[in-house]
């Protein structure tokens, strides 16, 4: 199978597992600690609403799936600090108005049955030089924010009345994190398609919570953990000629499952 | 901060605070007291009297509707820094992975002198293992929150406060489902800080005000402040007639036990 690494499609989709692996990772122990679930999974669907503006309109759908997705994100973000006790409603009506938004755009845009497809079920092995590099940018830029602010993260995810009493800026951390889970969402989805994406980001750091004691061992068990997934995936995906988002999906569930077997960390 | 030549601003004072969540009905209604420094203050009341909102109030973290709220004779949002949070632990948290020593070492977080740092030094950890240290919880630095029991993280969330080397401690309910034996050794701790250090402890925990207290604010929508030459039988007597709680306290020559009217029960 190794021969099959001179193709540039396929060095490409290892490539894209591996940074979609490492995103996935330290943005989905957020996602799980932070109870931001639903959020991620209205932003994977509203994108869709994006997808298909931007194709009606005849531009990338990958920066109209990103524009989107930012801007409905943020719109969550601040509903979530507006009206906590009603924002996983309000999420689910939006989650569902984007995707809605996605298919009559689609209806009214013929021709275009791949690129909708794609975003729906990804297309790992259609990755290109773009995608990677704007992955790549993407991960850097959190690599850099955790880094600086890990202090600040941490006790903002640990407990925000307190961090605000020791001047952590709550709200503005809470618009960042839920900016960079976006941007992410969406650049996963070209791995695992965008009814898939909420597996990468929760499967992996709900395994890697049971392992780990710290949020930055959690973080980089996670990562390794979506990054072994997606790449096992892919390869029984190409070996066996199937889907490869369900093929990445279902052997991070058997992992998932796996792990509730196995002794851990019984907290 | 001019330092402790200038005359004592008190602690924290209310001045006509009121305050309520969205509109509804008040919840805390024309507050006005003033908390000397040094002050140990138990705040008891009914469930839903807005002790909860009266820390937060002091805080920052709730902006009061009306008059004004100073710690050290700042607002808040500045003098906030001087004060050391113990939230309630209602065991939301429980399975966030982080170890004892991280929780404490949140309390470092924004010092002065901590404008642009981006981890925590030596000094950081030796307060933060110093604060464990003190409330006997030095042995479980690197135990997980999750693997800790409700006493225990609860002493954790105290030294956390304690970590910045704070001028006061605010405490919410840090008595709740404790047992007995750790009940007495907080308070017997708090009580030692107190003196140095200015302690507002909101408690159900009656035993907490004979012992120990040198203040009880009552507060039921109001509140009623009683400083130390009352706490006794005259406190226990208005508090029997406007906070509508069972007082039983050891220590003072009264027992009393308010009466609920039988309204209350329909």
């Amino acid at each position: 199978m190794t021969e099959l690494l001179h193709f540039e499609f396929m060095r490409n989709a290892l490539l894209a597992a591996l940074l979609c692996g490492v995103l996935c990772g330290i943005l989905g122990t957020v996602v799980v600690v932070k109870h931001y679930v639903i959020l991620a999974g209205g932003v994977a669907h509203a994108a869709y609403g994006g997808v298909g503006l931007a194709l009606f309109l005849g531009v990338s759908p990958q920066l109209g799936a990103l524009g989107f997705a930012l801007a409905v994100a943020l719109l969550m973000a601040w509903i979530m600090l507006r009206s906590p006790a009603r924002s996983d409603a309000i999420i689910g009506v939006l989650w569902a108005a984007g995707m809605a938004a996605g298919v009559l755009f689609a209806d009214l845009t013929p021709g275009y049955g791949a690129d909708f497809m794609s975003y729906l079920f990804g297309s790992i092995l259609t990755v290109s030089a773009a995608d990677l590099r704007l992955t790549a940018a993407l991960l850097g830029l959190v690599l850099a924010v955790g880094v600086r602010w890990h202090r600040e993260i941490a006790a903002f995810s640990y407990d925000e009345d307190f961090a605000r009493t020791r001047g952590v800026p709550v709200t503005a951390l809470h618009f960042l994190v839920v900016a960079l889970i976006s941007l992410a969402v969406v650049l996963t989805i070209r791995v695992v398609g965008l009814i898939l994406v909420i597996a990468l980001f929760t499967i992996p750091a709900s395994i890697a919570e049971r392992i780990s004691s710290t949020l930055w061992g959690v973080m980089a068990s996670a990562s390794l953990l979506a990054v072994f997934f997606s790449v096992a995936g892919l390869a029984l995906a190409v070996r066996f000629d199937l889907t490869a988002g369900a093929a990445i999906v279902l052997v991070a569930a058997a992992g998932y499952a796996l792990s509730l077997i196995l002794p851990g960390n019984d907290r | 901060m001019t330092g402790r030549a200038a005359p004592p601003e008190p602690a924290l004072t209310f001045e006509g605070v009121s305050f309520s969540y969205g509109g509804c009905d008040l919840v805390l209604s024309d507050a006005t007291f003033s908390v000397p420094e040094g002050e140990f203050l138990v705040v008891i009341g009914p469930n839903g009297g807005g002790k909860t909102t009266l820390l937060k109030l002091a805080l920052g973290l709730l902006e009061p509707l009306a008059g004004t709220v100073t710690l050290f004779g700042l607002p808040p949002r500045e003098g906030g820094r001087l004060v050391g949070y113990v939230p309630q632990d209602a065991g939301r948290n429980r399975d966030f992975p982080i170890t004892a020593l991280e929780v404490v070492l949140q309390g470092r977080l924004g010092r002065r002198s901590d404008g642009r740092g981006w981890r925590y030094d030596a000094s950081d950890r030796d307060r933060a293992g110093a604060a464990l240290a003190l409330m006997g919880m030095e042995s479980f630095a690197h135990r997980p929150m999750g693997r800790l029991s409700q006493g225990q993280r609860q002493r954790v969330l105290i030294a956390r406060g304690l970590a910045p080397d704070p001028r006061m401690l605010l405490l919410d309910e840090p008595l709740a489902s404790i047992d007995q034996e750790s009940r007495e050794l907080l308070l017997s701790k708090l009580a030692s800080l107190a003196g140095e250090k200015t302690v507002v402890m909101v408690s159900h925990d009656l035993s907490a005000i004979s012992g120990h207290a040198t203040a009880v604010a009552c507060v039921d929508r109001s509140v009623h402040y009683h400083d130390s030459g009352e706490i006794s039988a005259d406190l226990l007597e208005e508090a029997y007639g406007q906070c509508p709680v069972e007082l039983i306290a050891h220590g003072i020559p009264h027992r009393v036990l308010a009466v609920h009217r039988t309204s209350d029960h329909d």
